[in-house]
């Protein structure tokens, strides 16, 4: 049976301008239960304001956003958790922090508090939030936003300032709540390489514009390493590699295309053996696209 | 509203320096009331002065501090953002706000009164009756002064989201100053002769009225007052975007 997922954040034509900035241009982006979103984009590509239009932080200059189904973001924010930067205050600990947002968000569990610090790792950390190391900051924010086990989870730059230690941790916490308790969870950043470690799709924004939203699979499928072959005949090319090579997983693009995935073959031998059969070999070569290749290509792409 | 006072309230009795301020103000007003009385000039007729200035010291140290613990510290802090992104409306706050600062106004207040009272039965000059009866004008005056300059400041506050600048404003009330600059400048006569006597929607004039005519329209005009300071304060922060 296939599973039907909901829409959970859906933002049709969302604008906002400052005086004669364009900060988000017309983004339409769509959310879906259990994903977890990588909102993608260079500093001031407009990740802050899409976060800050969803949070109601500032207004729109046209568009609409939808939260669980719902056109009343008052009451559909109560069921996200956010993660936004430093917002402690810093005279009270890691403990009292958490009971602040425990009375705020009307939790009456008491024992939440902990059950959140423990999670991020800063149950028992006695001192005030002034005198936390970034890293510690970045863990309460995390703490902050999973208070309450809410079901959309907002983070703005997670790994900003942690060691490895607390970037493979909280990528575990992500990974661990969204295939356990299907929270779902959009998160900026401009560490690709990091997102795709736990994103299932990824949106790509430059300039305040929504370039691509595309599935981690088929990201993946595109920047994958690949032959690329082109002559003139593919049908026959195709059943040349088949009988001398034995591979069967390529695929014919356009007329004189073909794409191997097989890239342990060497070119060489492949162009003799093309040559040999009388074919027209136009050319041959290996697609090795990383993610930020991909990305940069998107973005000097559109603005070409 | 009701979760965001019950938060607010834990995090100011959460906040060490706020036991600190007052057991140290305490202090510093016990060693000067000891100081005065032993003075030869001093009868116990001057207590109800020694009232005067210490109220008046109240607004300006007491109200300064209560008005930065309570609205500048989530400036700093950036916690408006968090209030908003967790659904709160921006004018449930503004007024939550005016809530707690009157709460707390109360509690400062009595708390003072009591100390004031204590220290000079605790030096063997009970305050009389007739005492009290000058006394407690001075207290409602200072205190409902408190609140206005907390109201026209909060505009400042939610408008502006600058903490320093807020509490400057603060203190340029509770000093007095802007109340001396705008009744001068109302007084002058070209203004009085083209817009009229506006001196009497100045704070003091205006809370004067309250306590000691203590009339329904007296009453009125000074809920009039913080009404159209807090929903100045709702429409600028309607206006204001917020960083994070």
């Amino acid at each position: 049976m296939i599973e039907q997922k909901q829409t959970v954040i859906e933002t049709q034509g969302l604008t906002k301008k400052y005086k004669n900035f364009l900060a988000l241009d017309n983004a339409t982006v769509q959310v879906e239960q259990r994903d977890v979103y990588g909102l993608v984009g260079k500093n001031g590509a407009g990740k802050t304001t899409f976060f800050k239009l969803v949070m109601g932080l500032t207004r729109p200059a046209s568009g609409n956003i939808r939260i669980a189904g719902n056109d009343n973001l008052n009451i559909s924010r109560k069921q996200i958790g956010f993660m936004i930067g430093s917002t402690f205050f810093p005279y009270l600990s890691a403990r009292k922090n958490m009971e602040y947002y425990r009375r705020l968000k009307g939790i009456s569990d008491k024992s939440e508090t902990a059950r959140v610090l423990k999670l991020v790792g800063l149950d028992g950390v006695k001192k005030p939030f002034k005198q936390f190391s970034m890293g510690m900051k970045q863990r309460l924010g995390l703490a902050g936003a999973l208070l309450g086990n809410p079901s959309i989870v907002f983070l703005d730059e997670p790994i900003n300032g942690l060691d490895p230690e607390g970037i493979s941790d909280i990528r575990n916490i992500i990974k661990a709540l969204n295939r356990e308790q299907g929270v779902t969870f959009v998160i900026s950043s401009h560490v690709l390489s990091e997102l795709d470690l736990v994103a299932t799709r990824f949106g790509f924004i430059d300039h305040g514009i929504l370039r691509k939203e595309i599935s981690h699979e088929d990201l993946h499928r595109q920047t994958q390493k690949a032959l690329i072959i082109e002559v003139d005949d593919v049908i026959r090319a195709g059943s040349i590699l088949e009988t001398n090579f034995g591979v069967k997983d390529y695929v014919i693009e356009k007329n004189n295309t073909i794409v191997l995935d097989d890239v342990s073959i060497r070119t060489n031998e492949i162009a003799k053996i093309f040559v040999d059969a009388g074919l027209a070999l136009y050319s041959l070569r290996r697609r090795e696209t990383t993610l930020e290749e991909y990305f940069m290509n998107l973005v000097v792409g559109a603005d070409d | 509203m009701i979760n965001y006072l019950r938060a607010e309230v834990y995090r100011l009795f959460s906040k060490k320096s706020l036991y600190l301020f007052f057991a140290i103000a305490t202090v510093l007003v016990a060693i000067y009331i000891v100081m005065v009385s032993r003075a030869d000039y001093f009868t116990e007729a001057d207590i109800p002065t020694q009232a005067n200035i210490f109220f008046e010291m109240l607004t300006i140290f007491g109200g300064t501090f209560l008005f930065a613990t309570i609205y500048n510290d989530e400036l700093s802090a950036k916690n408006l953002s968090t209030l908003i992104g967790f659904g709160n409306r921006r004018s449930m706050i503004v007024l939550a706000k005016a809530v707690l600062t009157v709460a707390m106004n109360i509690l400062m207040y009595g708390l003072a009164l009591l100390v004031f009272y204590l220290l000079f039965v605790a030096i063997g000059m009970p305050p009389t009756g007739d005492m009290m009866n000058d006394i407690f004008p001075m207290v409602e005056q200072t205190f409902f002064r408190t609140l206005i300059y907390g109201m026209v400041t909060s505009v400042v506050v939610f408008g502006t989201q600058k903490a320093t600048f807020s509490v400057v404003v603060y203190v340029l009330l509770a000093t007095g100053f802007v109340g001396s600059m705008l009744g001068m400048l109302f007084s002058a006569g070209f203004v009085v002769n083209v817009v009229g006597d506006l001196t009497v929607f100045l704070a003091t004039p205006v809370v004067n009225k309250l306590v000691y005519v203590t009339s329904a329209m007296a009453i009125l005009s000074y809920l009039i007052y913080l009404a159209v300071f807090c929903v100045l304060s709702i429409v600028a922060f309607n206006k204001k975007d917020l960083e994070f």
